[in-house]
């Protein structure tokens, strides 16, 4: 067995560090990356901590594969409690951090405490220092990496925060590389509440393989079946930019504050693609679709461009890339972003909020705006302060304002979708466990037009084939949340996971040999998915302790109220009675009582 | 002649290359052990894949006193890893940083021995090839030591 994993515990009060091996019944029961993350804050959070206090733990998980040659295993989970949403948060992120991090010697990172002064944690095969950041303190993404890169060499990796995690906006992300983002839930805020600029990897340790050369052919045989799918070879060629096409089409794109639901052919993928100067792969990866940009930096992701641009009303490919990149280098979580800066341009029309406020005029369309106001919320500067305080500006401003943030659980929508015509996808951010968010559970295969009796197949029911139909919908999401729940573990990009784009690429037969040929640890398709529903029953007990159960399940008032205006999507919203009892049943199916929280036997099972 | 050809302009920078032939010579996973190399500068927006070019007139050669580097009958550099004490001379003269001293061996690309190149393999982008020539160029001179192996 190859189950050596190593975590450390860091306190940067008391400098105090120690190294142990992971305990391997832990590693069996809950892999890596996500799962094991979400065990030691199941352990350690509370209700009263206050997320920017020195005893939130932020933890840094790589997956169970990561960093070894398995398709896309890039991933490393950074999670901790959300200033954003008061409840647990977690960021998936590729880039090559992760990978070198293991190679460092280190598997997961728990840091508590605060330092006294700004540092950065040196992390090179097997020894961690708490050094000085004297000098970078103060600087944005890219410079503090090419500033500790002209220091310490061009082979390091480095994760950090932008001038607004040392500002404590509560939407401020961890970054790695130009673009890759750890961006949900203010984790960056996190960061900058203990003082810890950023976290350096250097290591040249080998990571041992159980079978060395199956895992070879293995790695070998995915890549060439990744490479025969349409959609992989789409991601390479344009990215994410691709699902913009299909949902403006059917008028799924979160426009103007989902006032409208689809925007203008400006952001199509063919735009994009003209933006880019090369494609861009994270370790491991065969897919390949981060755009390195003509615009000096990377991307923009579906979920970047759709909440700056069309959430804001903003046009044009080439102005989407621009404010990409400053929003990357602030440091700042895009999706949080725009539909923040979506939200308060409403509040504005609506006078809501007024010019007193804000000092300017607030209306959609303002690409300019847009930019000042990504530097204003990183300076917490005039209205900026209060944008910084993300949903939690509701208390700021009025009970009223509520009603038009899109966001659930306190966490603003992460990806671009308008969810009125889609009643899976609606199910799917409104139980999602950090908050409003597709990526716990997307089910993309609902839309994509696969004929029924394969989308059966898959699901193991008669699935109701009309997405507008909220019968049989909760088996989607518990299909698909599961699955990605396991493929987080592992530390392999969703790109590559079965269900998330595409009805093909790897599914839990590929998981698991994987698994048996990097660990040597044998693992059938069902305790695969076991150690997912394991995973998503544990997070829901981590916000039951923190005060959020199933009444939180629910979606912005908008998608109940407001018919969706445009193209096939119009006329279409979320009906609460059948919303409500959807809710059930999808509880039902996962064991949870009617209240959305798993039961007290299986609490007891899971600790 | 065989040789493997990069195209640096279309690697994506993924490092599988590296692992495939970590894998291959050393039997672990590590991006940085690899006869390949891709390094990569995001912000000079640069990747790079650096491997033996399995020079005509073979520096590497030039500088081994103890005979360690030959060329074989493809007239590919290859390593006697018995024969290598170690020294660092081939490192050292190697114009392209394609040899190196890696866990007390010296790691070189040699087409995977003959067989199918693995860093091949596993590229998704086509920015590795095999270039095969039927003539061998190389004098029989240059070859060096393979008559006396
Ligand atoms: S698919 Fe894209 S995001 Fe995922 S690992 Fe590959 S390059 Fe990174
Ligand atoms: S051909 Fe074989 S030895 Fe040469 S770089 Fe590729 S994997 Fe390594
Ligand atoms: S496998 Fe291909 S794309 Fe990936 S780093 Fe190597 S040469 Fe570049």
């Amino acid at each position: 067995m190859y189950l050596n994993f190593s975590t450390a515990e860091i306190d940067l009060s008391s400098k105090r560090i120690e190294i142990h091996q992971t305990p391997e019944q832990l590693v069996r029961k809950f892999l890596g990356g996500r799962g094991l993350n979400m065990y030691y804050l199941y352990k350690l959070l509370t209700k009263e901590m206050d997320p920017l206090s020195p005893d939130n733990p932020l933890i840094v998980g790589a997956g169970l594969l990561t960093g070894t040659p398995a398709p896309a295993a890039s991933r490393t989970n950074f999670s901790a409690k959300s200033p954003e949403s008061l409840i647990f948060a977690d960021a998936n992120v590729g880039g090559f951090f992760g990978a070198e991090m293991r190679h460092s010697g280190f598997d997961r990172l728990i840091i508590t405490g605060k330092a006294d002064s700004p540092v950065y944690l040196y992390l090179e095969n097997g020894r961690i220092e708490i050094r000085d950041a004297e000098g970078l303190w103060g600087l944005n993404v890219n410079e503090t990496q090419i500033k500790l890169r002209e220091k310490l060499g061009s082979d390091i990796e480095v994760a950090c925060i932008g001038r607004s995690g040392e500002h404590l906006v509560r939407f401020a992300a961890v970054l790695t590389g130009v673009k890759n983002t750890a961006g949900r839930g203010g984790l960056g805020a996190v960061m900058g509440s203990k003082n810890l600029k950023a976290i350096v990897a250097h290591g040249t340790r080998d990571i041992q393989l159980a079978n060395a050369k199956q895992f070879l052919e293995t790695l070998v045989e995915l890549k060439d079946l990744l490479l025969t799918s349409k959609m992989v070879q789409t991601l390479g060629r344009v990215g994410t930019t691709i699902l913009y096409d299909v949902s403006n089409v059917l008028g799924t794109v979160r426009t103007e504050n989902s006032l409208k639901n689809a925007f203008d052919d400006s952001l199509l993928s063919s735009e994009f693609e003209k933006q880019a100067d090369k494609m861009l792969s994270c370790f491991a990866c065969p897919v390949h679709c981060r755009h390195r940009n003509k615009h000096g930096g990377e991307g923009p992701d579906y979920s970047t461009f759709g909440t700056l641009g069309a959430g804001c009303g903003v046009s044009g490919a080439d102005v989407a890339a621009d404010i990409n990149n400053v929003c990357n280098d602030l440091g700042l979580d895009s999706s949080s972003a725009g539909t923040i800066i979506s939200w308060a341009i409403e509040l504005y029309q609506r006078g809501l909020i007024t010019r007193e406020q804000t000092g300017r005029e607030y209306r959609f369309g303002d690409a300019e705006l847009v930019k000042s106001l990504l530097h204003d919320i990183t300076e917490r500067r005039g209205f900026g302060n209060t944008l910084a305080e993300s949903t939690r500006a509701v208390s700021l401003l009025g009970e009223e304002t509520k009603d038009y943030v899109i966001a659930i659980k306190g966490l603003p929508q992460s990806d671009s979708h308008d969810v009125r015509y889609l009643v899976s996808f609606a199910l799917g951010i409104a139980v999602a466990g950090r908050g409003a968010d597709h990526l716990r559970n997307r089910p993309t295969l609902e839309i994509l037009g696969l004929p029924p009796e394969a989308l059966n197949r898959i699901y193991g029911t008669t699935i109701h084939p009309d997405p507008t139909a909220y019968e049989t919908k909760e088996h989607l999401v518990y299909y698909h949340e599961n699955i990605y729940a396991a493929v987080d573990t592992l530390g392999l990009c969703k790109f590559v996971c079965h269900g998330f784009n595409s009805p093909h690429m790897l599914d839990y037969d590929a998981f698991a040999r994987l698994i048996e040929y990097g660990t040597g640890l044998e693992l059938s398709k069902d305790d695969l998915m076991e150690i997912g529903k394991r995973i998503v029953d544990l997070e829901r007990l981590i916000n039951a302790r923190l005060g959020v159960d199933g009444k939180y399940d629910t979606l912005p008032r908008r998608f109940f109220d407001d018919p969706a205006p445009l193209r096939v999507a119009k006329g279409h919203k979320i009906d609460r009675e059948k919303f409500s009892q959807l809710l059930q049943r999808y509880y039902a199916l996962r064991g949870w009582t009617t209240d959305g929280v798993p039961t007290e036997e299986r609490r007891l099972e899971l600790e | 002649m065989k040789k493997i050809k990069t195209n640096s302009k279309i690697c994506t920078g993924c490092s599988l290359c590296t692992m495939a032939c970590s894998i291959t010579k050393l039997g672990v996973a590590n991006p940085h052990k690899g006869a390949i190399a891709i390094s990569r500068d995001p912000w000079k927006r640069k990747e790079k894949i650096t491997v033996c070019e399995q020079c005509k007139k073979a520096k590497c050669i030039e500088a081994c006193s103890e005979g360690a580097l030959y060329y074989d009958e493809d007239a590919v550099v290859r390593v006697k890893q018995e024969a290598c004490t170690k020294c660092g001379a081939c490192v050292d003269a190697c114009p392209f940083e394609a040899i190196r001293l890696i866990d007390d061996r010296l790691i070189k690309c040699d087409l995977c021995e003959n067989g199918t190149p693995q860093c091949l393999r596993v590229c998704s982008t086509g920015a590795i090839q095999l270039l095969e020539t039927q003539v061998t160029t190389a004098s029989p001179a240059q070859r060096g030591p393979v008559n006396v192996v």
